[in-house]
């Protein structure tokens, strides 16, 4: 760890306003980045990002310097995006209705996709498929320790994974060939 | 309600999955998306912090007192410790025999072997006998000022408090993402300036409106897409995180997700007003002062005429060093995190006491230098000491240290300061004993024989520090000093090399 980032954790944890400022902005940004795909929108977005960083002040003490800072604060606000599902009363649906658009998933299509666009996709996605989405995808966990922070089955991770992955595969597309078909005017 | 898959189920959806990047993709383009707050989630994080604590400030007060009891103290000691002035005009050699007409006799009977007379030339201003003796005239020593500590700029802590936005100049804007992203239906009730919209629930085959594609070639396509399956989006109701027996999934509490929920409690509020700056301190300034002991070291000359060991063994006895006031100041200036240079004035006193006593000479009246000044032309010195003069040399530093951050935390510092310096001569006020031990060379000035130069010393210092703020520290410097080359320009003559041990308080600021 950077010397300067021990000076600000030290000031947060004695309660420096300055000090937890200058945190708030260093780590700010990019949370917000990843509560963005966890939330259904900015405003939920917004509230993750503040409920996390008041549990990171409230608990920098406990920060033992094993791993990275900005891996510790990203797990917080992993467990305040779960805890969000959770107290939302969600559960994973297993009988959407997916329409048979067989669209194996193409690559090339994906990159010229903007990464703000395929987070809008991600906000858009079912609950349960988002959240495990991005445990999986996203932030690496396994299947085994998804099951075991949500209380679920393995299979469910799985399950849900895969249902997540098709419907993204369908939404890109779709979008892409929807952009790509000639326009034709009403008639 | 869950419902299980079965093993066959997922085995046959894991037959779907071609292997391909898509997680790969999917990371590369979620995982460093950044984006700006709004201005108000920073106020609302910070209402719920316990304010700070104010500083306390008599720890401040009480080791301003002490820093200055201890200059004080010092000074004190140092003025009362300068003798009278008698001013007893040093026998200048101008011809080596004696008018027997105007000698005195004076006998000893001391048991300490002092046996016969002794042939001292006597003037109206009597030789103190068994008194001390200072040839030292105080007017033309150069008085040594000591820097003192701009009180107003310590006491006197002003700090504003200040907002500081930091740019971070990697950050990603997506500002056309964010515009975008607000578009979408606005659901929390909390953050005060949101938008409240009404949500409607969207089946499978509605029309959500997407943002507008920004590349180029699809600028002008459509702007809806076919929602493939929504889930149906209920009403937001007020939240209340306090009300746990809403949630309808009991997940058992890992330990993982425990740390979460012990909270500490919120401190009483108490005013705060002030905040330490916290713009990058480059500059630090350091006052200190304190005490020396200093010795020599004797080295005879390598050309010379006769034989110095008696004289360099007779020196070392009769010369006790003395604690004399050391004090300066420094400015640094950080490099790094962990290094500092250093430089500013110091101004060290070398200081002895030399006792001794006189006695019939022992060897002839043979060494006696043309152009020094003496007492005791005549007599033999020996080491009773029942005189006593002080020795002093006062140097003028222009120091260049190196100082290396060895310990920081959050109240404690402990750094280790080192470099060299070149000495100035600043003040003179020595006695050195003849060759053959036969009179007192007496020295007022840096051209009198033996002549005194100037020269380079060598400093190691450890600074033991204590934060009393973010800005001012206060320590404890153990110093240790040795000159790299001899005091003594002439080169046929006893070459002397002061070391200094000595222990100084700081204050340093940073600013």
């Amino acid at each position: 760890m950077q010397a300067n980032e021990q000076d600000i954790i030290r000031g947060c944890i004695d309660g420096d306003r300055v000090s937890q400022k200058k945190l708030y902005d260093h780590f700010a940004a990019k949370m917000l980045g990843a509560c963005m795909r966890y939330a259904k929108d900015r405003a939920e977005a917004e509230d993750m990002l503040q409920e996390g960083f008041i549990k990171v002040f409230q608990n920098i003490s406990r920060f033992k310097n094993e791993g990275s800072f900005e891996g510790w604060v990203r797990r917080i606000m992993v467990f305040t995006a779960i805890n969000y599902f959770k107290h939302r009363a969600r559960h994973f649906q297993e009988n959407l209705d997916m329409e048979d658009y067989d669209a194996p998933f193409q690559a090339n299509i994906v990159e010229k996709i903007s990464a703000k666009e395929i987070l809008v996709f991600v906000q858009q996605m079912p609950e349960g498929y988002r959240l495990i989405f991005n445990l999986y995808a996203i932030e690496g966990y396994t299947h085994r320790e998804i099951s075991e922070q949500l209380g679920i089955a393995i299979g469910t991770s799985k399950s849900q994974y895969s249902r997540a992955r098709q419907w993204m595969q369908q939404v890109l597309a779709k979008h892409f060939h929807i952009l790509n078909e000639p326009f034709e005017e009403p008639k | 309600m869950e419902i299980k898959p079965s093993d066959a189920h997922w085995e046959k959806l894991a037959q779907n999955l071609p292997p391909d990047n898509f997680e790969k993709i999917m990371l590369d383009k979620l995982e460093n998306i950044r984006l700006d707050p709004y201005p108000e989630t920073w106020t609302n994080i910070e209402q719920h912090l316990p304010l700070p604590r104010p500083v306390n400030k008599k720890y401040l007060y009480y080791s301003l007192l002490f820093f200055m009891l201890s200059v004080g103290v010092i000074a004190v000691y140092f003025m009362n410790t300068q003798k009278e002035i008698n001013k007893i005009p040093p026998f200048e050699n101008k011809e080596n025999i004696v008018n027997k007409d105007q000698v005195k006799t004076i006998l000893k009977s001391n048991e300490n072997g002092r046996s016969g007379s002794s042939t001292s030339k006597v003037k109206n201003n009597e030789i103190l006998k068994g008194q001390k003796m200072l040839a030292f005239n105080q007017g033309d020593h150069q008085k040594h000022i000591i820097p003192t500590v701009p009180l107003e700029k310590v006491l006197v802590n002003k700090k504003e408090e200040k907002t500081e936005t930091l740019t971070v100049d990697d950050h990603i804007k997506l500002s056309n993402a964010v515009a975008e992203i607000d578009q979408a239906p606005l659901l929390s009730s909390k953050t005060e300036n949101l938008k409240e919209n009404k949500i409607e629930n969207i089946s499978a085959g509605d029309l959500i409106p997407i943002p507008a594609i920004t590349s180029e070639k699809n600028k002008n396509s459509i702007n809806n897409s076919l929602v493939i399956s929504v889930e149906p989006l209920a009403q937001k109701t007020a939240e209340k995180k306090e009300d746990e027996n809403k949630s309808m999934i009991t997940i058992p509490k890992k330990d993982s997700l425990a740390i979460l929920d012990n909270l500490p409690s919120v401190s009483e509020r108490v005013n705060v007003s002030n905040y330490s700056s916290d713009k990058p301190s480059f500059f630090s300034f350091t006052s200190f002062a304190g005490t020396t002991l200093s010795f020599s070291r004797y080295v005879a000359p390598q050309n010379s005429y006769g034989s110095f060991d008696k004289n360099i063994a007779l020196r070392k006895e009769l010369e006790t060093p003395v604690p004399d006031l050391s004090a300066g100041f420094i400015l640094n200036y950080d490099v790094s995190k962990r290094f500092s240079i250093s430089s500013g004035l110091v101004l060290t006193n070398f200081r002895q006491e030399f006792r001794y006593d006189t006695v019939a000479p022992q060897s002839q009246l043979n060494t006696v230098q043309q152009d020094a000044k003496y007492i005791h032309q005549q007599d033999s010195i020996t080491n009773a000491k029942v005189q006593t003069a002080d020795i002093k040399y006062s140097f003028t530093e222009i120091p260049v240290y190196v100082t290396y951050k060895a310990f920081h935390s959050r109240k404690f510092e402990i750094d280790i300061q080192g470099g060299f310096s070149y000495a100035f001569i600043s003040g003179i006020n020595a006695y050195i004993i003849n060759q053959n031990n036969v009179g007192v060379m007496v020295l007022n000035g840096p051209d009198d024989f033996p002549k005194i130069k100037g020269t380079a010393f060598i400093t190691l210092q450890p600074m033991f520090a204590y934060k009393m703020s973010d800005d001012v520290s206060i320590g404890i410097m153990p110093t240790y000093k040795s000159s790299l080359g001899s005091i003594i320009q002439n080169q046929y003559w006893v070459q002397q090399y002061p070391y200094f041990i000595g222990l100084h308080v700081f204050l340093r600021k940073k600013f």
